[in-house]
């Protein structure tokens, strides 16, 4: 039992003298008692009040209170006006502890300022004198930051309220307002449906469905926020390696080689079987690592640094060298170009496949956009949503121009959307790949071109002068030493990426060890334990209560949304008036009766106001209250305000524990010192 | 080119299975529905437009050109020439369904204007939570009234 309500007491300062109302609590089954429009539901309402979640009525602040609490109200004919108000709730937790909850409604303090003091006031001495502090409700942050009265209460009461993601993105504690419906029955809007009063305005997903996940303490919630966080990491992960590919193959197009054994993303197991090199093509024969590409260089600097080769060459020796170096110029400018156009046209290319992409994109979002619009439009009452001529009904389809054959479903065309994207991503990125290999083509045969046109010059002026030693083999020399350099540096910035890339790879692991450690089933065998227990539990509440809209043997709680349903169908929009008060009933005790069977999180109180809706049958109270009467009073507490009649009253109690509040025709008296 | 032996006498029936297309959101009805009572919501004095006007703005979303354009020119004057917008006849086809749905009607004048369904449906887009037509209505606020029934034909004909 996390939350006891010890007491409650209202207390009003008016132009005729002090007014009030005190309601004690006991453990099981209280019953407050007193005739119509007496003031009970000011009772039920300020209970809310001062919790802080009286927007399950409907409104925030004092609206949510009834006008005699703030405005006027009258006694015995005499009309009184209120000039100061407040309501004060003692609350205990688990371990025993006791505060009491003082809000006002008006005169004194801000309404969104919630007092609590620590100790009890209403129930415990006078004289005492207690640590007192404040708390803020009702405004961004109630439920997070330190000074929030709702963050406060889910530590002092131990809610364990799980965290949540919101439609923008964000965490947030599953507010306390969200579960409350499952125990707090309302008597204007409460009585309407399971769950009528939840609040939508926070943008929390699925939320109604996670209040009973948290009532009844599922698996489901934790395992879903792991599998987010792990599916997050993981996309984490593939993006740091397309990162470091990226790198990798720069490092590659600027030596002019090939990246060889990085696959584009980690696999299902991204373990880097082969060692990654980078392939060169030296001069047009076969493709070897940059490796030996270096070790090739190098000994061609050993070659020509004999000291014979300083020498000026004979002549026509020269002259032979000459020609030769200016036809291979000739050669390598012709590539040079054919290059530059390949380039040209492979951006060409790529930027078309960008356009497709980004249109693929567009529209997926659009189909997205017209999922959302049809339900909008359902609810509208559109007929071309169900592919219904709006004026004949016939049968249309669900395009504007007339097609050949069928047109696909949304849901199926963003799925050929998302193929067909997949696809053309795949293109593009071949196509950048492509595109900086031609480019560090580019480059070397740009150098090519600029070191032959100095050899030819230096040749020339070799051939024109006499001197002891030739420039072009000096120049040879600092050209191969400079390539040795920038080559050395490449490989080493090279190593350092696969380095990481084997980190990312060992990452990539870990978090899949992770991912297949997750159950396959959305539910765990507790979770589908607690789900039986919640139906069978149900159906026979359900059968106690007297309900007799369909057939009882085929009721059960659905694994969808938690909602009872009879043959997949929700059985509220076909049960009659007072059958889906039953059903009510029925669940909201189901709740309380697993929960506190199979370990649940149910803060072990319920509180009705008026259940005896739609001239329900007096047998059906009767198994009511029986019914309530039959949990162990240690774990649990419920509230029940009626106007039924005293005798009544008193006939059903009789032989039931319980702790009955005889108000009368009016709640809020005078207070008599 | 050779010619491939198709192994027909092996075969003894062919069947073919029409399978669905695929087709541009843009093509749908409801999209286009659901973009014009917008557009009749939120660009629109009375919420009474011309089918000039609609086609106009059904262009102005189109192109990304006149989108760049509408923002760079909203306040110079003269900035519409004919040949800035293409007709495009799905407007028609969406504004007959938007009818026979009784989104809109037709006034006097022959102009369209949105009934009370249409105000709601319209009402339904602007306040949903999870952001529908975000890019569309982003555009569509950010040029608001200020392009008037009169400005337009003034300055396009």
């Amino acid at each position: 039992m996390k939350l006891r309500i010890n007491a409650l007491r209202l207390t009003l300062a008016t132009n005729i003298g002090p007014f009030g109302a005190t309601a004690l609590f006991d453990n099981g089954l209280n019953v407050i008692r007193a005739e119509n429009t007496s003031g009970k539901s000011a009772l039920i309402n300020s209970m809310l009040y001062a919790l802080g979640i009286e927007i399950l009525i409907g409104k925030r602040g004092i609206e949510a209170t009834k006008p005699v609490l703030w405005k006027t109200g009258d006694y015995e004919g005499q009309e009184f006006k209120v000039i100061e108000s407040f309501v004060e709730i003692e609350v205990g937790n688990a371990s025993g502890d006791l505060i009491t909850v003082r809000r006002y409604i008006v005169g004194g303090k801000d309404p969104r300022l919630i007092e609590v003091i620590f100790g009890s006031v209403v129930t415990g001495p006078k004289e005492n004198q207690h640590r007192v502090e404040s708390f803020f409700v009702g405004m961004e942050g109630a439920a997070q930051r330190e000074r929030g009265f709702h963050r406060f209460l889910a530590d002092f009461l131990e809610l364990e309220l799980p965290h949540v993601k919101r439609f923008k993105g964000e965490d947030v504690p599953l507010y306390v307002e969200c579960v409350a419906p499952l125990m707090f029955i309302e008597q204007i809007r409460g009585w309407s449906g399971i769950q009528a009063t939840l609040p939508q305005s926070f943008g929390i997903r699925n939320v109604a469905k996670l209040a009973v996940e948290y009532i009844l303490r599922l698996d489901v919630i934790e395992n879903e926020k792991r599998r987010i966080q792990i599916s997050e990491e993981a996309n984490r992960i593939r993006e740091d390696w397309r990162g470091v590919r990226e790198l990798m193959s720069q490092i590659a197009s600027q030596v002019g080689g090939r990246l060889m054994n990085v696959p584009p993303g980690p696999g299902p197991v991204a373990i880097l079987t082969d060692e990654t090199w980078i392939s060169v093509s030296a001069d047009g024969e076969d493709d070897i690592p940059l490796t030996n590409l270096l070790v090739a260089k190098r000994s061609l600097l050993l070659e020509c640094s004999g000291e014979e080769t300083y020498k000026v060459a004979g002549n026509e020796e020269q002259e032979a060298r000459l020609d030769s170096q200016e036809n291979e110029l000739l050669v390598v400018q012709a590539e040079l170009s054919q290059l530059r156009s390949d380039i040209r046209s492979e951006e060409d290319e790529l930027r078309k496949l960008q356009d497709r992409l980004a249109f693929i994109k567009d529209d997926i979002k659009r189909n997205k956009d017209i999922k959302r619009l049809r339900d909008l439009g359902v609810e509208t009452g559109l007929s071309v949503i169900h592919d219904r001529c709006p004026t004949c009904n016939q049968s249309i389809q669900d395009s504007l121009i007339p097609t050949e054959s069928a047109v696909m479903g949304i849901e199926e065309n963003i799925n050929f959307l998302k193929t067909e994207a997949e696809a053309v991503a795949l293109l593009v990125s071949a196509g950048k790949e492509r595109l900086s290999r031609l480019k560090g083509w580019k480059d070397g045969k740009s150098k090519a071109v600029t070191n032959l046109r100095s050899t030819i010059r230096d040749l020339r002026s070799d051939l024109l002068q006499t001197r002891d030693m030739s420039v072009a083999v000096i120049r040879e020399q600092i050209h191969l030493q400079e390539e040795i350099t920038r080559l050395e540096q490449l490989r080493d910035e090279f190593d350092e990426q696969t380095n990481r890339l084997g980190c990312a790879a060992e990452l990539w692991q870990e978090n899949r060890a992770r991912h297949s450690e997750l159950p396959d089933d959305y539910f765990s065998e507790e979770d589908k334990k607690k789900i039986t227990a919640m139906s069978k539990c149900f159906a026979k509440n359900v059968q106690n209560f007297g309900y007799r809209s369909t057939g009882v043997s085929q009721l059960h709680i659905s694994k969808d949304n938690y909602r009872p349903v009879c043959d997949e169908f929700e059985v509220a929009f076909g049960a009659s008036a007072s059958d889906n008060i039953r059903l009510i009933w029925a669940y909201t005790l189901a709740l309380l009766q697993v929960s506190s069977s199979h370990d649940g999180n149910h803060w072990g109180i319920l509180v009705f106001d008026e259940p005896e809706q739609q001239k329900m049958k007096e047998a059906s109270s009767d198994a009511l209250y029986t019914e309530i009467s039959k949990i162990n009073t240690d774990e649990f507490q419920v509230i029940i305000a009626t106007s039924a009649s005293v005798d009544m009253t008193k006939k059903r109690l009789v032989n039931l524990p319980h702790n009955l509040l005889e108000f009368g025709d009016i709640v809020i008296r005078p207070i008599q010192d | 080119m050779k010619a491939i032996d198709f192994p027909f006498n092996a075969i003894d029936k062919l069947t073919f299975n029409p399978k669905p297309q695929p087709l541009p959101a843009s093509l749908r009805p409801v999209y286009r529905i659901a973009l014009i009572i917008f557009v009749l919501k939120n660009n629109c004095r009375g919420n009474t437009a011309s089918l000039l006007k609609l086609q106009f703005f059904n262009w102005i979303l189109k192109s990304k050109f006149m989108q760049k354009f509408i923002d760079d020119n909203m306040t110079i004057k003269r900035v519409f020439t004919l040949d800035l917008i293409h007709l495009d006849p799905m407007v028609n086809l969406a504004l007959k369904y938007a009818f026979a749905e009784n989104l809109i009607s037709v006034t006097k004048n022959s102009k369209y204007i949105l009934t009370e369904k249409g105000y709601e449906f319209a009402d339904l887009i602007l306040q949903d939570e999870q952001l529908v037509l975000g890019k569309e209505r982003e555009l569509l606020i950010r040029i608001g009234k200020r392009i008037s029934e009169v400005r337009l034909r003034k300055e396009l004909f």
